[in-house]
Order: structure tokens, then C-alpha cells, then sequence
């Protein structure tokens, strides 16, 4: 197993160097620059060739790709043309809040898609099963951005149940610590709602259907005849099983813990990583996309490295090698 | 378990659900305790860069500086008469010297950093040098090109401005600025006003370090009406008032917080359930909506500051990529095109259409009627007539094909009209616009372009036609827009080129006096109406929001926070208001 995994590691360090090396030329390819942004109205003229200076930007492009190469080699991601603060202490304090956001996020999705996605099949064909089939059909299919305008809509527009923005309340610092985390989950409920409303849609289908296959094994019908209750059969002996595939989309769900929920970021105003990598993209700030493309790149090699190797643990007759 | 999971969770939700009632009902009476009542909230789409004026170039910037730091000057715009009047603020006086070179200031000697030392004429000298260092590039560095220039081998100045002659500070309450050349004196108040940093705490920082420095973003000495109080990036920054300030006085509103909500919506809500005090930029359709639905939000709008228009490329976009060549465009090319095309525009129809009739005016000139003594007022729009954009274009040989489609020269009159993505205004125009061209033969094709790449595609000659918006600065200034030198002219993405317009920019700003220049602006808006280098369509207002507690407010062409200083709110407490 340690070998297979060392293997896979160092099989993908040349793969992310090859996506970064990607990035580094494609970003370049995009119209405008960073300076572009010092060409605006009561800016004077000069500053843009002053930035271009400052940032290398005047060097030619190979040049410019040794320097990096070369900075990155040591560790140094460089500093962002935007926010003139090094990328990695950008990104460290963005991370915290998306991975709130990201794990409540996750555990509702499989708390909530786990339980819908049982009920549905054990009322395989009822009506529930079809409404359940049907709601997280229709659920699956909104776009994530115009059902944040409707809950905003609803639930802080016109019933002034919820906050529409921010992580707190304007003046929650005076708040106690229990107050403030109080205030701090209100404000979280609408953007974790719609976050997971669409995972937990996907995972209560393909539970249903790993479940359907399950209940029809041979085991599950011993150990009905054995004359073990309907909920020990179905919690203990099918959904365990019907579960294997499932601990693997866990690992899958990896990149998305840190690289943030582009919509829900931006209309929710909730500075995580999916609106620092927006706005990097917007301001051609290339260290901070390049540095972003490394972090979701090498989470994307571990997560599926972590399904591979957790579909190892937890089926006995998958090998890895 | 799972179960039970659900049913703690359903729970807590209707725990937080019921919580945030609970603070609703209580906030209006308990006013004394809740920090809303005497905080006033303000929103922007994009967060602070910075909080040093020498580097800050976004509007957030800009508007955080100037509630924290003082200035030399204090500036009202004079409706009246349509230009900007100059006030006493740190400077108690002023006097400018007879040959228009040179400007002395007296400073208050009164007035305090936050830390106790004295703001000095010592301050502003040392900023000048920073906003003059091309290390540190400040975006506000055109101040400083008509100062005194250190002098070369030829006893000719130089770029670089020579700081020992060019500003002197005698003592610590005399501030003297020297210039190469005669001034208006409006340019000369114009030129010496910018924010001073503390030179007693950026005198130690390294200027290759000046732009990355903490200080940047923890302005510990300030001072202004307000002082910083903390900043949570890409979330919200916050200032209270400043007990200390003399310059006139402490602001009165105990604490500001601006918030950072990108979303146009959720900022949108956000004011109509009170969340935000203050909105920018509200569109017309919800301006409308918001004086018939919502009585506890005054809608304000302030008039004049830009403009939109149909930029149609004078010059041959591809010849100028090969090689920068000038030759005139194969459509709009000539004057009579130009000018069949701003004649087929129905122009009141959009004015009625989107901005209700009363959130735009039909746009003349590029010059703005604000400043009234500058403004050609005999000039009258262009009027929608189809028949006479009809003959101008067979004037100028374009035939009807046998497609429909205008041909001349065995070319069609077919473009694409290219709109920056989200501009709500340009996609409400450009099927206007493309309908009433099709009905001269001409097929126009809208195509929707992410920002970043509009702009930098119009610098380069790259569009053959886009709806733009500009807005424009308080000092008259033709180059940028429309100055001949095509490197230079970042806006003049219509490739206009006449020297005449070029000529006319120096004459005007070297007059001393605005009834000197007048004459020679007036000129340049009876040439742009002729040569109609883009179709002018509007002149939008912004449309800015208050919530009713908010009082003072009067927002107008400088900004819309101007003297929030002196704003109240009907929620504080008597004794919260500080005197």
C-alpha cells in the first residue's frame, strides 16, 4: 500500500508542474494585464508601463517562465499583483471560511442524502419514491445562483427570517463568543442550504440506486429469514454495504473543501476561496490564479488518491497495485 | 441516529430563525444598546485596495481616505456656476503669486495626527515626494508634471521634478508650491491638493517597500473625522469618529462600517430590509419600483458625471494593427455615415424605455453641463430623422443590395456591435440600435464581451463598433478621450484624430481665467457635433439610495458621500452625536 501510494505521489508531481506550466502560458493568452487595470479614468497614463515593470511583465514570456519556475522551485508563489501581499497569506485567510462553509456543507449533503436516498429505496415505486425521485430531479437541475436570489428573496426580503450577506452581524464583535457563533450560523444558513441542497439531491440517487442493488442480494434475504427486524436488515446489513461505493465520493469531495463555492461565495459576499479566485481571474492577478490552480490541482491528485486507497480499506476484495 | 440528527438540525434552524426575530422586534426600541443605532452602514461591490492615498487607485480607496485623512483644501461644487470653489480646511489661506507660478499656503497650526504630532507643511512636502517617486508609481503622479523640473546638461528641465525648488516648507505653517509655467488658478488648487501622509511614520519605510508595507492596510495615524478602526478584508472595513479632529470638527456620526456585497440583488435586499443604509448605482427599473413600494428609502440622483455612447471606429481597425497605419475606416470611416447612424437612433424611446424619462438626459457634447461656463448650450441633438440618414448615407454612395443590405464599393454594411457583459444599459440599447439600423440596410450583429477584454480590446482599435461609458473628471481634459496621439489617448478608442482638437485642449488649459478658455471648449463641442467622432447618447445619472434615518446627505457630482462629516442619523441617541 505504501508503495502505491509514494508511486502515485511522485507520479503526480510532473502532472501538476504540467498544469501549472499550462496555466501559466494560458493565463497569459487572455486579453489585458495586470496593469490594465492602472488604465481607468484619473489614473495617470504612466502608471500601467510602471506596473508592467515592477511585476517582470516587460520581460519576454520565456524569461518570465524561468523566473517563476525557478521562484516556485523554492517554495515562493510570489506575492499578488492585486492585493501587493504574498498568495499563499491571501489564501490561508480565505481557507478557514470556505472550509467551514465546505464541511457543515458536506455533512448535510450526506446526512440528508444518505436518509432520503434509503427511504426512497426501501419505498422503492410508492409515491413518496416518486416525489423524492422527482424533487431531487428538479432540486439537481437549479442553477445554484438564481435559487440564492429566490431564498434571499424569501427568507430575508420578505420574511426577515435570514441575513442576505456577510459572515456577521454589522457590530457582532461586541457580541459574547456564543452570541457571536449564534450570529455567525444565521448567517450561514441560506449559503450551506443551497450549497449542499444540490449534493444531497445526487447522493440520495445514487444511494437509492446502490441500496436497490444491495436489498436484492443474497444475504439480505438471509438475514431476513434469520427474522431480524426490517430496520436492523436495512441499517445494519444493506445500507453498510450499499455504503462501500459511497465513502468514496468523500475523497472526491476533497478539492471542493478548499476551493470554495464560486456563486454562493460571490452573491452571499462571503470571502472564501471561490471569490479570491474570481476576482484573480477578473484582474489577470496571474501568481494568485497560478498559486489557486496549485492548490485545487494537487487536491484533485489527492482526493483521488484517497478514494482509490479508501475503497481499498473498506472493500476487502479490491486490490491496489 | 440519523433521524435524530435531522430533528437537531431542524430544530437549531428554527432556534436561529426565532433568534433573529427576537433581535428585529428588540433593535427598534432598545436603541441605546443596539450598536446599528449609531452605526451607519454603507455597501460597495468591491472591497478597499488600501488605505494610503499615495497608492490608491479604486473608489472604495478613495472614499475610505477621505474619511480618514485631512486636506489642504476643502472643495464644494458650485451648481450655479458649474465649477468647483476652494475652502479653507488644514490651509486657513491662500494667495497665488501674480505670474501664476506659484502658490503659497498658510496652514492652521492646530491641527493633530492621531498620535499627537503636529501636522505640518513638513507632511505634505514629504508626500509630494512620494507621489512623485516612480518606485512607488501612485496613480496621482500627473499631479506633479507641471512643477518646477530638476534641469539637465543643457539647462533644460528634465521629467523628474526638482522637490528643493518645486515645494518648500519653510516653517512648519507655510507650504509654497513653484510651477514651470503660468496655471489657472483653478488648476493650481486643483494640482496642490492631494492627501498628505504622516512623514513621520513613513519616512522610515523603505520605498522599495512602500506598496506591500502593513501600514497600508492598518493606517494606525490618520487624521480626519474619522479614525480607522478595523479592516476585514473582502469583508468590511470600519472608522469611528475622531474626538481629536479640529478641521472643522469630529464627525458626528459615532461609527461608519462599509461593507463589501458584490452581488447588485443582495445589496439591492439588503436595503430594503434596512441591512445597508446607503446603495450606488441603483438601475432605473428599480429606482422606479423602490419610490412606489418602499417609503422608508429616498432615492437622490446625481446628474452629469457620465456619459454613454455608440463609439464607431473613425479609422480601419485592422490596418491599425498592421503597423499602427491611420486610414479611414471601410463603414464609418466618414463624417455623413457617422452621422446617418446617430440620426437613426431613436433616443427618446430608450430614455423613455429604461431610465423612465427621468434618469438620463440626451447627451450634446462630451463636455458635461455641469460646468455650466464651459458648456456650448447652442448646441441641440442630434434629431431622430430616418429619411435624412437615409439620403446622408446614398450622399456618401452606399446603394441598397439586392439582399436589403447597404453595399458600396462591392462591401456590405455589415458589423458587430460589441457590449461589455453586464452593462444592463447597452443590452437594452443595442437592439434599439440594431432594429433602427436594419431599417437603413444596415446588419449589425450584437456580440456580449467579458469586461476585462472590451476595455483592453477598444484600447487596441480592435472593436469596429461598442457601446461605451465613460466618466469624466472635474478639471477639462480632451486628451485622453480624444487627443490625436493614439498611444496616449487610452479612451479615444474611436481613433479620432484632429489637430485642431489637440490645439485647442493647450489653448484652453493654458488660460488663467475660465472666461479665457470657454471660448475654445465651446469650439471643441461645435467640432464634435460636426465630425460626430461617436454617437453621444446619454448623460446617466447615478442613482444612489438612503435609508430615512440617514440625515444630511447630499450627495453631487464630487461624491456621493460629500460632508459625511456632518450627516446624522434619526436612530442615535442625543448623546451619541459627537460635538
Amino acid at each position: 500500500m505504501f508503495s502505491y501510494v509514494l508511486r502515485r505521489i511522485l507520479a503526480a508531481i510532473p502532472l501538476i508542474f504540467g498544469v501549472l506550466t499550462l496555466t501559466f502560458f494560458i493565463i497569459r493568452l487572455a486579453p489585458g494585464d495586470p496593469a490594465s487595470f492602472f488604465i481607468q479614468p484619473g489614473v495617470s497614463p504612466k502608471v500601467a508601463e510602471q506596473m508592467r515593470e515592477q511585476y517582470g511583465l516587460n520581460d519576454p514570456l520565456l524569461v518570465q517562465y524561468v523566473k517563476w519556475l525557478g521562484n516556485v522551485l523554492q517554495g515562493d508563489f510570489g506575492r499578488s499583483f492585486s492585493r501587493h501581499r504574498p498568495v499563499f497569506e491571501v489564501i490561508l485567510e480565505a481557507v478557514p471560511i470556505t472550509l467551514t462553509l465546505a464541511v457543515i456543507g458536506i455533512a448535510m449533503e450526506f446526512i440528508f442524502g444518505i436518509l432520503l436516498g434509503v427511504i426512497s429505496a426501501v419505498k422503492q415505486g410508492t409515491l413518496l419514491d416518486r416525489s423524492l425521485t422527482v424533487g431531487a430531479l428538479v432540486i439537481y437541475s437549479m442553477p445554484e445562483f438564481w435559487l440564492s436570489l429566490m431564498l434571499i428573496i424569501v427568507f430575508s426580503l420578505k420574511l426577515g427570517w435570514f441575513p442576505a450577506s456577510n459572515l456577521n452581524s454589522v457590530g457582532a464583535d461586541s457580541l459574547d463568543t456564543f452570541d457571536y457563533l449564534l450570529d455567525r450560523l444565521h448567517h450561514l444558513v441560506l449559503p450551506i442550504f443551497v450549497l449542499s441542497l444540490g449534493g444531497t439531491a445526487g447522493l440520495a440517487r445514487y444511494v437509492r440506486g446502490q441500496m436497490l442493488e444491495v436489498i436484492r442480494q443474497d444475504y439480505i434475504r438471509t438475514a431476513r429469514a434469520k427474522g431480524l427486524s426490517e430496520r436492523v436488515v436495512i441499517f445494519k446489513h444493506a445500507l453498510r454495504n450499499a455504503l462501500l461505493p459511497v465513502v468514496t465520493i468523500l475523497g472526491a469531495s476533497l478539492p471542493a473543501l478548499f476551493s470554495g463555492a464560486l456563486f454562493i461565495e460571490v452573491i452571499f459576499a462571503i470571502p472564501g476561496m471561490g471569490r479570491i479566485t474570481v476576482d484573480a481571474i477578473f484582474s489577470r492577478d496571474y501568481p494568485l490564479i497560478i498559486a489557486n490552480t496549485f492548490i485545487s490541482g494537487t487536491l484533485i491528485v489527492l482526493g483521488n488518491l484517497l478514494a482509490d486507497v479508501l475503497y481499498a480499506v473498506v472493500d476487502p476484495r479490491i486490490k491496489l497495485n | 441516529m440519523t433521524v435524530k440528527t435531522l430533528f437537531a438540525c431542524l430544530a437549531a434552524l428554527t432556534l436561529l430563525a426565532t433568534a433573529s426575530c427576537k433581535k428585529k422586534d428588540g433593535g427598534e426600541q432598545a436603541q441605546t444598546n443596539n450598536p446599528l443605532a449609531t452605526t451607519l452602514v454603507l455597501a460597495d461591490r468591491s472591497d478597499v485596495d488600501n488605505f494610503n492615498p499615495v497608492i490608491s487607485s479604486t473608489v472604495p480607496g478613495g472614499n475610505a481616505i477621505s474619511m480618514i485623512y485631512p486636506s489642504l483644501l476643502g472643495g464644494t461644487f458650485d451648481t450655479a456656476n458649474g465649477y468647483l470653489v476652494y475652502e479653507p480646511a488644514v490651509a486657513k489661506s491662500w494667495t497665488i503669486a501674480p505670474d501664476f507660478k506659484s502658490i503659497t499656503y498658510n496652514l492652521r497650526g492646530d491641527v493633530k495626527w492621531t498620535d499627537g504630532t503636529p501636522l505640518t507643511s513638513r507632511d505634505f512636502k514629504f508626500s509630494y515626494e512620494l507621489y512623485g517617486d516612480p518606485i512607488i508609481a501612485s496613480a496621482r503622479q500627473d499631479y506633479l508634471e507641471d512643477l518646477v523640473k530638476l534641469r539637465g546638461k543643457d539647462g533644460k528641465p528634465t521629467e523628474q521634478v526638482d522637490f528643493d525648488k518645486a515645494i518648500l516648507a519653510p516653517n512648519d505653517t507655510t507650504l509654497i508650491f513653484n510651477f514651470e509655467k503660468p496655471l489657472a488658478k483653478s488648476v493650481i488648487e486643483f494640482k496642490t491638493s492631494l492627501t498628505p501622509v504622516p512623514k513621520h511614520v513613513w519616512e522610515k519605510v523603505d520605498r522599495k517597500e512602500f506598496r506591500t508595507h502593513e501600514l497600508n492596510s492598518n493606517p494606525t495615524v490618520s487624521c480626519g473625522p474619522f479614525k480607522f478602526k478595523e479592516w476585514k478584508r473582502q469583508q468590511e472595513f470600519t472608522v469611528v469618529s475622531n474626538p481629536d479632529f479640529n478641521v472643522p470638527a469630529p464627525a458626528k456620526i459615532p461609527t461608519v462600517t462599509m461593507r463589501v456585497i458584490p452581488d447588485y440583488t443582495v445589496q439591492l435586499t439588503q436595503l430594503k430590509t434596512g441591512a445597508i443604509d446607503v446603495m450606488d448605482g441603483i438601475k432605473p427599473e428599480d429606482a422606479i419600483k423602490i419610490e412606489k413600494e418602499n417609503p422608508d428609502i429616498d432615492i437622490k440622483i446625481v446628474k452629469y458625471r457620465t456619459y454613454s455612447y455608440l463609439m464607431l471606429s473613425n479609422i480601419d481597425c485592422e490596418a491599425y494593427q498592421n503597423g499602427k497605419q491611420i486610414k479611414p475606416h471601410p463603414l464609418f470611416g466618414t463624417k455623413k455615415t457617422r452621422l446617418a447612424i446617430a440620426m437613426a437612433i431613436d433616443r427618446e424611446r430608450i430614455l423613455d424605455g429604461y431610465y423612465f424619462g427621468k434618469y438620463a438626459e440626451i447627451m450634446t457634447s462630451p463636455i458635461s453641463p455641469a460646468f455650466k461656463w464651459a458648456f456650448n448650450g447652442d448646441i441641440k441633438p442630434y434629431p431622430y430623422d430616418m429619411k435624412r440618414a437615409k439620403e446622408l448615407l446614398a450622399e456618401d454612395g452606399w446603394k441598397m443590395g439586392s439582399d436589403g443590405i447597404l453595399e458600396r464599393n462591392g462591401k456590405k454594411f455589415s458589423f458587430t456591435l460589441v457590449i461589455s457583459k453586464g452593462a444592463t444599459a447597452s443590452e437594452y440599447m443595442s437592439p434599439i440600435i440594431q432594429q433602427s439600423l436594419k431599417e437603413l440596410g444596415i446588419d449589425c450583429k450584437i456580440e456580449t464581451m467579458e469586461f476585462n477584454t472590451f476595455v483592453e480590446k477598444g484600447r487596441k482599435h480592435a472593436l469596429d463598433a461598442s457601446l461605451n461609458g465613460l466618466s469624466i473628471g472635474l478639471e477639462i481634459d480632451l486628451m485622453p478621450t480624444f487627443g490625436s496621439d493614439l498611444d496616449k489617448a487610452a479612451f479615444n478608442s474611436a481613433g479620432y484624430v484632429n489637430k485642431r482638437v489637440d490645439e485647442l485642449n493647450k489653448l484652453g488649459q493654458a488660460k488663467l481665467t475660465r472666461e479665457e478658455a470657454a471660448p475654445y471648449w465651446k469650439e471643441f463641442q461645435k467640432i464634435f457635433h460636426d465630425d460626430v467622432p461617436f454617437v453621444p447618447l446619454f448623460w446617466g445619472s447615478r442613482i444612489v439610495g438612503f435609508n430615512k434615518r440617514v440625515i444630511g446627505e447630499k450627495p453631487d457630482i464630487l461624491s456621493i458621500y460629500t460632508d459625511l462629516d456632518k450627516w446624522t442619523l434619526s436612530t442615535m441617541p442625543a448623546h451619541a452625536e459627537l460635538k
